[in-house]
This record gives structure tokens, C-alpha cells and sequence, in this order.
């Protein structure tokens, strides 16, 4: 089961902002804790990166290829976890999204980069605590890692192909 | 064995209190990002809500979903 937030949030990135730091203040040995926390992010940043991306040409190039991590991401985070994410990804924007200026898409780009960074510093500790090298969360260590890379330009992958149908708590 | 004056099934003080503490900070961040957000906590609460569920049925629903 999960529910879809986006409609209801006024200010996508004060909810990054809030997210990120609950993030840095996580402890590294609650794995589930970190991954749901990251995920909360990962949603956040999603919709704080759909609408930096309706802002302009610049912000769109490269929300194309940071799509791809993040759905790359999704996936590796709820098979890590093991209680379901409860939180959807958004899709898309909501129909009556209202159009941001570029200062403020700017700034929302920084505070993904800023949570990308957060994210993969705890993901990493809380990895290094596991006894067993298989889970020790390298996948999503690089993929945050690779989601900033696509909003700095550093990282170019391939565009996102969905898979038919798409996951459920992807919409 | 003489009976104990607390059932076996009851967590110890030191357990129960750290489940309350993990509860309430869960409590204060949904607070707190749901203010940041915009968006009444009862969205975030729903969230949670679905989390717990999950935790109970012992795993993620691969396939359920709700709006």
C-alpha cells in the first residue's frame, strides 16, 4: 500500500530540506530507519526536481537523466527494505502545479544535490554496520551519488525506459 | 515457578522505553516535515500508518496500493 502525497505538499523542497536533516541526525545502525528516511528524500527530491525541470531548458536536460537514477534507486530501496515504502513516487507533476522562477528551481536543485550528498554518507555508514557484504547498500551508495552527478551535468546515463506495468509505488 | 507479579509477554522497562522514544521521534519528524511541507500531518500520519501495516504483515505488498 502506498499513498500519494505530492498533491498535498505546498513547498517540495522546505520537505527536502526537513527530510535531510532528520537524515543527518539518523543513527547509521537502524538500516530501516536510514532507507525509509532516504526514501521520504528520494520522494522529495522527485518532485522538487519535476517542478526545477518545468522551470527551465536547463534544469529539464538534466532531470531526464536524473530520472533514471532515481527509479534506479526506488528499486534498490525497496528490496533493501523490509517494510514496504509506503510513500509513491510521483510520476509526474500534479495537474495544477503552479510554475516556479528560475532562482527558486535553482535553489531546489542545490538542496537535492545537499540531500544526495547526506544520503549517501548514511547509507554508506549504515552499510559499513552489516556483517554481511551483501548488504552493504554499494547499489545505492552510487546511486545517490549518480543522482547528484546528473543534476551537476557530471553524469549522463540513459534515459528512463518504465517497465510495463510500472511498480506501485511509482505513479 | 512461582508466578511473577509482571506477565512474561510485557517488554522489559528499558525495551518499552526505547520503543516510545523511536515512536515519538517518528511522531515529531512527521510534525515537523509535514509543516515544512505545507501539507496537513494527516497525510504524513497516512504514510506512517502504512509503514506500520507493513511492519505487522510481516513485509512490503508487492502489488497493493491505495490513493
Amino acid at each position: 500500500m502506498t499513498v500519494t502525497v505530492d498533491r498535498h505538499v505546498k513547498d517540495p523542497c522546505a520537505w527536502l530540506g526537513a527530510v535531510t536533516d532528520d537524515l543527518a541526525a539518523a543513527l547509521p545502525a537502524d538500516t530501516r530507519g536510514v532507507l525509509l528516511t532516504v526514501w521520504d528524500g528520494l520522494v522529495a527530491a522527485r518532485l522538487t526536481g519535476l517542478h526545477a525541470a518545468a522551470a527551465s531548458p536547463r534544469w529539464r536536460a538534466r532531470q531526464r537523466h536524473a530520472e533514471a537514477a532515481e527509479f534506479d534507486l526506488a528499486v534498490q530501496l525497496a528490496g533493501s527494505c523490509t517494510v514496504g515504502p509506503g510513500l509513491a513516487i510521483p510520476a509526474g507533476l500534479p495537474g495544477a502545479a503552479v510554475a516556479w522562477s528560475v532562482e527558486r528551481a535553482d535553489a531546489a536543485v542545490a538542496a537535492i544535490i545537499s540531500f544526495c550528498a547526506t544520503a549517501e554518507t548514511m547509507l554508506r555508514r549504515a552499510g559499513e554496520l552489516t556483517p554481511v557484504w551483501e548488504d552493504s547498500l554499494l547499489g545505492p551508495v552510487a546511486l545517490t551519488r549518480w543522482l547528484a552527478d546528473s543534476w551537476t551535468g557530471r553524469h549522463t546515463g540513459c534515459p528512463l525506459r518504465l517497465p510495463v506495468p510500472p511498480p506501485s509505488w511509482w505513479r | 515457578m512461582a508466578g511473577s507479579a509482571v506477565p512474561p509477554t510485557r517488554l522489559p522497562q528499558a525495551t518499552r522505553a526505547d520503543v516510545r522514544a523511536v515512536l515519538l521521534a517518528e511522531l515529531v519528524s512527521v510534525e515537523t516535515r509535514a509543516g515544512a511541507a505545507g501539507c496537513p500531518p494527516e497525510v504524513l500520519f497516512d504514510v506512517l500508518d502504512a509503514r506500520l501495516r507493513s511492519a505487522a504483515a510481516g513485509g512490503p505488498d508487492p502489488v497493493g496500493e491505495a490513493g
